[in-house]
């Protein structure tokens, strides 16, 4: 191949890059990248890596809006629905992207890419609530979201930093992207990130002295567990665990800081919304958060598709690949697993605007890192991109195959009182072929 | 998909119950006899009768939604009347404060906490003592109305667009049964609930459309579904899988009679006026079907079963979901007189709270010391339960006012009103907490909010009870007023002690060791629960 080892590529960054190279080492030998105060802080955790079940995370790259699968891993060239855009040849021998995609291109033999999801649903919120959760609510039964099942698996209950961060800056399709941690309880719930990248309440107030802080809150531990002597509940142990978690999260305030980022590697990742909270994303995962959701929007190209596809592609593919280098350098595409994808695809036919509408009917995903298979490109659209005709995965098959590439069984059940609830609806099964 | 094991019997339970108590006995008797009978069965002595003003400030909490005042607790502890308890409960079973809290509740449990007309319409409805069965039955007509009943449309308004929504909230939120997995198969054990049970509920909504942003009906359409072999069926409405309500033929009109209908609909859409009921109503036929003499019993025991929930954290059939015939309450004849009674008595919420917060059953302490915990189910001692956002932004804000504020001597109007204000300001504060349902785990958000906001410190800390403790002469003093007013007790010796040292080590900054202090005990567990 190729490809250049370097993620980043730029001549600039070669003194950069062998420290670049060192810090790899030293993650290779177990330890965590030392370059910033919150990752020490949280060392804690890395050490204790056994603890924490597989150690394993999950970043979703959510396409919100719904990106064309033609723009980017499903083009169909010279046919009336294929777009102004050429195609160009990717690391598998044979196999073509959108020319939108040539880092991605040079990467693919890294990456699963799935051509034939046939999901049904092209209502944003329909879409987006079914996306994320791998089925439909019920009326009367509303199911937890991808991240909160697994920040639930995957999460130590004892940890100092959140297990489901959500980034979502962008406005578009805020309101039908929504989390819930439904039945599972709050404990899983996402801590949404929708103004700038600090949570909120995070930071000690000025007026009060970090020693008064802790102490005010081991008074409070204290008279509270007098309390709750002989009387305790599931409900009060779990006031007691969320106040016990507030001193870790506030130490973690750093791991909340881009600048804390040598300026380079922010370099590396480019200057957009998008690509920071990509690096923010791979900050989080680095110091144990098992799932971060990374929102990039306005998508929804019914007017204009190939101008919008035109600029959003390019960052699009910067920033995935340059996610997967960094993963790959620091040793942790092994245990971290990267999905991209959105609501829904958009519409073959090129409307009036020249636009295209959306379309849930045929197709695409990309996934790379923990548990997926190195190169496989899954199922097949017809020659104009509007049916699938191999290989036809669903929402639910998407869900089971995510949780199986981390490793947690998609046949497993919680229980709502007495009603047993698998993660994934009865026969539905992950798509083996693209599983590592 | 959510499907429930249950007993291999193929019976109803409320079909081999043993003799009920008689009509005319009292609730809170039969409640402690029935409870008690089964204590002893399995050799269970309950827990003693918690202390008095634990058990008023339980009860401000249950049935006001604040905790009491330190002038109120004061006043009811130097009430030697030995039924003190049943004068306070009659009392604020008559406040106006009951009815607000109620109206607020229930449209928690129809509407979602939601903010709209409808919650009027409930608080109206529950100030004029309607009956329940009179908010099912103008909650199903759905008519929009300018008079006692503006804002009841709001209910089917808001579920208009997704009739399965519709059909399933009504049919568990008022009959406590989800039939939502009959939707798409039989229910694999519970052998009455098929598809038909499901299709049958629908049918009665099916004719349910959206005008204008009103929830109106046809006077025809069909409902029809797909059996899990793929055949076609029709549902003809039937209440819960009971008998067929006979309707007259009627066919779809002629495409002159539609296109005239749909010009009457325009009209009305142009003028923002309601569509009037069709002269034929599947949705009166629910509330007739739903309301007929044995048939009612499934409206009063939800009721019934979701009342005793909210009080005790537990109800006497679990999930409050699955109030099916399979599924047996820990008390059957129990859940079963109390429905009678309601049914009996106008279903009379009022009334059915009252007789359960007068039982000993209700009044009992919430620590357990002889060994392993009973079930919540046997209702041996008290269940902590956690506050809704609304009664903990309020109670916060109530024990955090200057003491002289709800003075003893104000006139009845002038107390109400400043008690008024203050849950008024408690609103704001309610948004920041979640609604416990069941299996409530609360949020590592809130802990970082109280531990972190400039709004706790603002509205809790920098308030009316600082300063009065300020005042006071010694921290003793600082920290029996801090407990009554927020706790509604004394502290104990080893909490004057801790809270004493805690003080002392802060002299050079008295007022951040109050403010300290006042913040351990807002945050802390006791003050989060009702116990």
């Amino acid at each position: 191949m190729n490809t250049d080892p370097y993620f980043c590529g730029s001549p600039e960054h070669d003194i950069s890059r062998r420290a670049f190279l060192s810090h790899a080492v030293a993650v290779g030998s177990g330890a965590l990248l030392g370059t910033t105060g919150a990752v020490h802080a949280l060392d804690e955790d890395s050490l204790n890596a056994a603890l924490r079940g597989s150690g394993k995370s999950v970043i979703l790259l959510w396409l919100a809006g719904g990106a064309s699968q033609l723009e980017t891993w499903d083009p169909k060239p010279g046919r009336l629905t294929g777009g102004p855009f050429g195609t160009i040849p990717t690391s598998i021998p044979g196999v073509h992207i959108s020319e939108l995609m040539p880092k991605m291109a040079k990467r693919m033999h890294q990456v699963s890419v799935i051509r034939s999801l046939s999901t049904g649903d092209a209502g944003h919120g329909t879409g987006a609530e079914m996306m994320l959760r791998g089925r439909k609510n019920e009326a009367a039964l509303h199911y937890p979201d991808m991240g909160a099942i697994l920040s639930k698996e995957l999460g130590r209950a004892d940890s100092k930093v959140p297990g489901y961060v959500s980034f979502y800056s962008q406005t578009e399709g805020r309101g039908s992207g929504m989390t819930s941690p439904a039945f599972l309880g709050a404990r899983f719930a996402a801590m949404e990130l929708n103004n700038g990248m600090m949570p909120p309440n995070i930071s000690r107030l000025g007026e009060i002295s970090e020693m008064d802080h802790r102490e005010r809150s081991q008074l409070r531990d204290m008279l509270s567990a007098r309390f709750a002597k002989n009387r305790e509940t599931e409900t009060m142990r779990s006031q007691a665990a969320a106040y016990a978690r507030v001193h870790g999260l506030m130490s973690s305030e750093s791991l909340f800081d881009i600048e804390q980022e040598p300026q380079w590697v922010r370099d590396c990742y480019g200057p957009t919304l998008f690509a920071q909270q990509a690096l923010m994303a791979r900050r989080m995962v680095e110091a144990g958060v098992p799932f971060v959701r990374v929102s990039r929007a306005w998508w929804d190209s019914h007017g204009q598709n190939f101008e919008t596809h035109a600029e959003m592609v390019p960052e699009l593919d910067h920033v995935m690949a340059t996610l997967l280098d960094d993963l790959d350098q620091r040793g942790m595409l092994d245990s971290t697993l990267v999905v991209a994808f959105g609501e829904f695809g958009r519409t073959p036919g090129i409307n009036p605007s020249l636009g295209r509408d959306h379309f849930a009917n045929a197709w695409s995903a990309a996934l790379f890192g923990s548990g997926i298979a190195k190169g496989a490109v899954y199922g097949k659209t017809d020659e104009d991109g509007n049916n699938v005709i191999e290989g036809k995965a669903d929402a639910g098959a998407l869900f089971a195959t995510i949780l199986s590439a981390i490793g947690i069984d998609p046949d497993k059940e919680y229980h709502v009182g007495s009603r047993p609830i698998p993660l994934v609806n009865p026969g539905v099964y992950a798509i083996d072929d693209i599983l590592a | 998909m959510a499907c429930l094991p249950v007993s291999a019997s193929g019976e109803n339970w409320w079909d081999h119950l043993g003799e009920l108590p008689a009509q005319d006995e009292k609730a809170e008797v039969v409640i402690d006899r029935l409870i008690n009978e089964r204590l002893a069965k399995k050799g269970i002595t309950p827990a003693a009768k918690t202390p008095p003003l634990s058990g008023l400030r339980r009860a401000m909490l249950d049935l006001c939604g604040r905790i009491p005042t330190v002038a109120e607790a004061d006043a009811f502890l130097a009430d030697s009347n030995p039924e003190r308890w049943e004068r306070k409960i009659d009392s604020l079973v008559a406040s106006p404060e009951f009815g607000r809290f109620l109206a607020h509740e229930l449209n928690w449990l129809l509407m979602d906490g939601k903010s709209t007309d409808f919650q009027k319409y409930l608080t109206a409805a529950v100030e004029k003592q309607v009956s329940w069965d009179g908010v099912f039955s103008a909650v199903i007509s759905g008519r929009a109305d300018d008079g006692d009943l503006k804002g009841v449309d709001f209910y089917l308004r808001d579920r208009v667009r997704d009739l399965d929504q519709m059909t399933n909230d009504v049919s568990v939120q008022f009959f406590g049964v989800n039939i939502s997995c009959a939707q798409c198969h039989d229910h694999p054990y519970v052998t009455d609930w098929t598809q038909e049970t499901y299709y049958g509920m629908r049918a009665f909504f099916t004719r349910t459309f959206e005008t204008g942003g009103f929830a109106a009906e046809r006077a025809y359409g069909e409902q029809s579904y797909k059996t899990t072999k793929g055949e076609e069926r029709k549902a003809a409405p039937r209440f819960l899988g009971g008998e067929l309500v006979a309707e007259p033929e009627r066919g779809e009109p002629g495409p002159e009679e539609k296109k005239a209908e749909l010009a009457v609909l325009e009209e009305l859409k142009k003028k923002k006026e309601s569509p009037p009921p069709p002269d034929y109503s599947r949705r009166s036929r629910l509330v007739e079907a739903a309301l007929g003499e044995e048939r009612k019993l499934w409206l009063a025991r939800s009721l019934v079963n979701r009342t005793w929930y909210r009080l005790f954290g537990h109800g006497l059939v679990m999930p409050l979901d699955q109030m099916h015939g399979l599924n047996e309450p820990s008390h059957p004849e129990l859940l079963q007189w109390l429905a009678r009674d309601l049914a009996g008595h106008n279903f009379d919420l009022r009334r059915l709270i009252r007789g359960i917060v007068l039982s000993q059953a209700y009044q009992r302490d919430s620590r357990w010391n002889l060994g392993e915990r009973p079930a919540p189910s046997e209702f041996a001692v008290a269940n902590p339960r956690p506050l809704t956002p609304l009664q903990y932004a309020v109670a916060l804000k109530i024990g955090s006012t200057r003491t002289g504020h709800f003075a003893p001597q104000l006139s009845p109007e002038e107390f109400q009103k400043r008690i008024n204000g203050v849950a008024q300001s408690g609103a704001g504060l309610a948004r920041w907490f979640a609604r416990p349902g069941e299996n409530f785990h609360v949020a590592v958000d809130e802990a970082l909010l109280f531990s972190n906001s400039g709004e706790i410190k603002g509205q809790l800390l920098n308030a009316g009870l600082r300063d009065e403790m300020e005042k006071l002469p010694g921290h003793g003093e600082r920290i029996a007023l801090a407990y009554r007013s927020l706790l509604n007790r004394d502290p104990d010796a080893e909490e004057v002690e801790t809270l004493q040292s805690y003080l002392a080590a802060r002299e050079d900054r008295p007022r951040e060791g109050i403010e300290q202090m006042l913040w351990a005990i807002m945050a802390g567990a006791e003050a989060r629960f009702n116990h």
